[in-house]
């Protein structure tokens, strides 16, 4: 079978994955300190239910959920509680428990050789509610709460869980050493997810540039005939929540409706393995695998690293960054952030850290638009991003509502001749419509 | 040659007098009635468009005073103004209280600290996106100058990394408190000059990490009386939300105590903000208000 992908648009970037090789992957030693932030990123960001010098066990709940979508914050290893601060991260400030670790404590090894799941004797509703006590969210990079996606609306029929294992952000090997090294742990979460839903139909989106990693989940899920494990083309933005559903099951989710509109839940990798080890172990989310990369790192790797520790833990973990490191970037090259803060904490939806080299992230000046329309071809979202950004750049920021559908994937900025910031001035044209909607509804609401 | 002269002259003014025929029947038939007073009033209103009464132009505020009978003000336009707008309406219109915008913020490029390049748009709401331009405070003013392009008077002008309000241009439309991300304009009564400065709602040591000139909510400048002195705000005008101080301006009689009192200047007096040039003639306006 040749190997599936979506229909419009798409990319090729260089993949670079040969960097941090998913063969092998270390664990961080424990720093002397762990700051657990409550993200503000998604949702309502969590409240610290400790106190200061409280003595808390691995796996106690230091964060309970602000809102509906929202998620419990637990403490990865045994410690104290030092302190209790607000720290600056990214656009917002949020409160974080800073955390002295208990001297022989460690963080949880990923099982190698899990035990297969009874499905007969788990209550579907159960895994829901173990998932949200678990304060599991997307480790994708979006970090949106998974038991708010376990439970759909009422009257829908999910039928379908796909599993997404395309990690198409070029640099990332984190979910590729998860599925090579621990695939029955996949798999048995993707079962996990099936169950919780009553979806009869499993598949596992791998592109075809991890050979080791399919082969791995393929031979793993072997024993279930539900599970297919399918070989994706390797094209960016695979892994692509719309992209995904496509390229699997050939349905298509409508501009501005969510997957479970066409019976389908997406879910990461690494966030079903976390499902199979709350049902299990009843082990928070509190530890994850983060890619360190690029060519300004020494020694790139992937390492199991415990939330709460900082971006600097990491880099000394990696033998230290060169003289040449021009940007400090948390998750993917495409759709990742720069970060000027190397104490930032690494949270859930860190996938991935590179150091990238002046050669890498070039600094490059906008020119005129060419019209070569390139940017066209290349939109997953069959959008047209050329007419778009001219909109947001002359100021008629209203008249670009098509925005609304960007999902923000960058193709389109990395394949402009001009190097115009398309997605920054997306972004800026969604959050600006959105809060004239908010003021305008809050408008009718006053009178 | 005389007839052909005769003929076309006695053929255009015969047309001439069909058409403006045909032009007075129509004149007469398709004839709207406006009120003379819209076209009065819109002469006297000052013509920028700016949308601060909340309408679009001021055309649309002309007829919706005549036709709607509104009592809404003209936030641009002065008392006189108003007043003659009135005696043009037979009623009285006193006008809303003056309003200035002021920026509560004075993070210089010298006081606040700088967090890395910022290389992404030109655009404060895209910077504040993606967390802050170059600056580290999550509140102040990242300088890059929306307003200045949302401000229909000119009234606003980027100094030292950090925008400033012009009083003399400055009209009090409004149109700059919506285009800010971060809600850093405020609009305070014409006259007066004390303001805090700041807008970060964080606890002094986050605060001292970013800005020197950030409010610390140390609370030096709220009313209190120790040993049978006043301390603080002699008129009890100052007030704390999120570790903020806030100036009650009906209170405030411009004693300016607390300027001198406020150990990190953020306190500060906006007049002394005002360039060299225009000091001035806001100095003779100031005379005028007082």
């Amino acid at each position: 079978m040749s190997s599936l992908t979506f229909s419009s648009g798409g990319i090729h970037p260089p993949t670079e994955k040969e960097l941090a090789p998913s063969d092998s992957y270390s664990a961080l030693p424990l720093p002397e300190t762990l700051t657990i932030p409550m993200p503000p990123h998604v949702g309502a960001p969590a409240k610290i239910t400790v106190n200061k010098t409280a003595a808390l066990e691995a796996g106690d709940v230091v964060g309970e959920p602000g809102g509906f979508v929202s998620a419990f914050i637990h403490t990865p290893v045994a410690g104290t509680v030092k302190t209790i601060d607000r720290i600056v991260m990214g656009a917002m400030m949020a409160d974080a428990v800073t955390l002295t670790p208990d001297k022989e404590a460690s963080i949880w090894e990923l099982d190698r050789d899990p035990e297969p799941l009874d499905l007969d004797s788990i209550d579907p509703k159960e895994i829901a509610e173990k998932v949200k006590a678990a304060g599991i969210v997307g480790m994708g990079g979006a970090t949106f709460p998974t038991h708010v996606k376990l439970s759909p609306p009422p009257d829908t029929q999910m039928d379908t869980v796909i599993i997404n294992g395309a990690e198409c952000e070029p640099y990332l090997t984190a979910d590729d050493t998860l599925m090579r090294h621990h695939a029955r742990i996949v798999v048995e979460g993707c079962r996990a997810a099936m169950h919780a839903l009553g979806a009869n139909k499993g598949y596992i989106g791998i592109e075809d540039n991890k050979p080791d990693g399919y082969k791995n989940v393929r031979d793993a899920a072997d024993a279930y005939a539900n599970i297919d494990v399918v070989e994706l083309k390797a094209q960016y933005p695979q892994g692509s929540e719309k992209q995904l559903i496509e390229a699997c099951t050939d349905r298509r989710v409508a501009p501005g409706q969510l997957p479970f509109t066409v019976g389908t839940l997406v879910q990461n990798v690494a966030t079903v393995a976390s499902i199979y080890e709350a049902l299990v172990y009843d082990r928070p989310l509190a530890r994850r695998l983060v890619t360190v990369s690029g060519r300004a790192i020494r020694k790139p790797g992937n390492v199991l690293a415990p939330v709460g520790a900082s971006v600097w833990d990491l880099i000394q973990h990696c033998g230290g960054m060169t003289d040449e490191m021009a940007a400090v970037i948390l998750g993917g090259p495409m759709m990742g952030r720069t970060t000027t803060d190397l104490l930032a904490p690494i949270t859930k939806g860190t996938s991935g850290i590179l150091l990238l080299t002046a050669d890498e992230i070039p600094l490059l000046a906008e020119d005129p638009c060419l019209r070569c329309g390139s940017c066209v071809t290349a939109c997953p979202m069959d959008l047209v991003p050329c007419q778009m950004e001219k909109l947001v750049a002359h100021g008629h920021i209203e008249e670009a509502v098509d925005a609304l559908d960007c999902v923000e994937c960058g193709c389109c900025g990395y394949i402009c001749p001009s190097n115009r910031r398309l997605v920054h001035r997306f972004r800026l044209a969604k959050w600006e419509i959105m809060r004239q909607r908010r003021r305008e509804q809050q408008k009718q609401k006053t009178g | 040659m005389l007839m052909a002269v005769v003929t076309a002259g006695l053929v255009m003014a015969g047309l001439g007098l069909l058409t403006s025929g045909v032009l007075l029947i129509a004149a007469r038939k398709f004839y709207v009635f406006e009120d003379p007073r819209i076209g009065q009033i819109d002469e006297l209103l000052p013509g920028a468009n700016c949308g601060g009464c909340g309408l679009p132009g001021c055309k649309a505020y002309a007829e919706a005073l005549v036709l709607q009978d509104s009592d809404a003000s003209c936030p641009v336009a002065g008392a006189d103004v108003m007043a003659e707008i009135g005696a043009a309406l037979g009623k009285q219109l006193t006008g809303g209280i003056p309003l200035k915008a002021v920026v509560m913020c004075v993070g210089h490029d010298d006081v606040a600290k700088t967090r890395g390049l910022y290389e992404g748009l030109h655009d404060c709401r895209a910077a504040h996106l993606m967390g802050c331009a170059e600056k580290l405070c999550p509140n102040g003013c990242m300088g890059l100058g929306t307003c200045l392009e949302a401000c229909p008077f000119d009234a606003i002008y980027p100094e030292n990394g950090v925008v400033k309000v012009d009083p003399v241009k400055c009209t009090g439309c409004g149109n700059c408190v919506e285009s800010c991300p971060r809600d850093l304009f405020q609009m305070i009564p014409e006259g007066h000059q004390v303001i805090v400065a700041c807008n970060s709602k964080d606890k002094a040591k986050a605060v001292k990490a970013y800005c020197s000139v950030g409010c610390v909510a140390c609370k030096a400048c709220v009313h209190k009386e120790v040993k049978g002195k006043v301390r603080g705000c002699p008129q009890d005008a100052i007030a704390f939300k999120d570790n903020l101080a806030i100036i009650d301006h009906d209170k405030c009689d411009q004693c300016w105590e607390c300027v001198d009192m406020c150990r990190t200047k953020t306190i500060i007096h906006v007049q002394e903000e005002v360039p060299a040039t225009q000091t001035a003639k806001a100095g003779s306006r100031e005379v005028e208000v007082a």
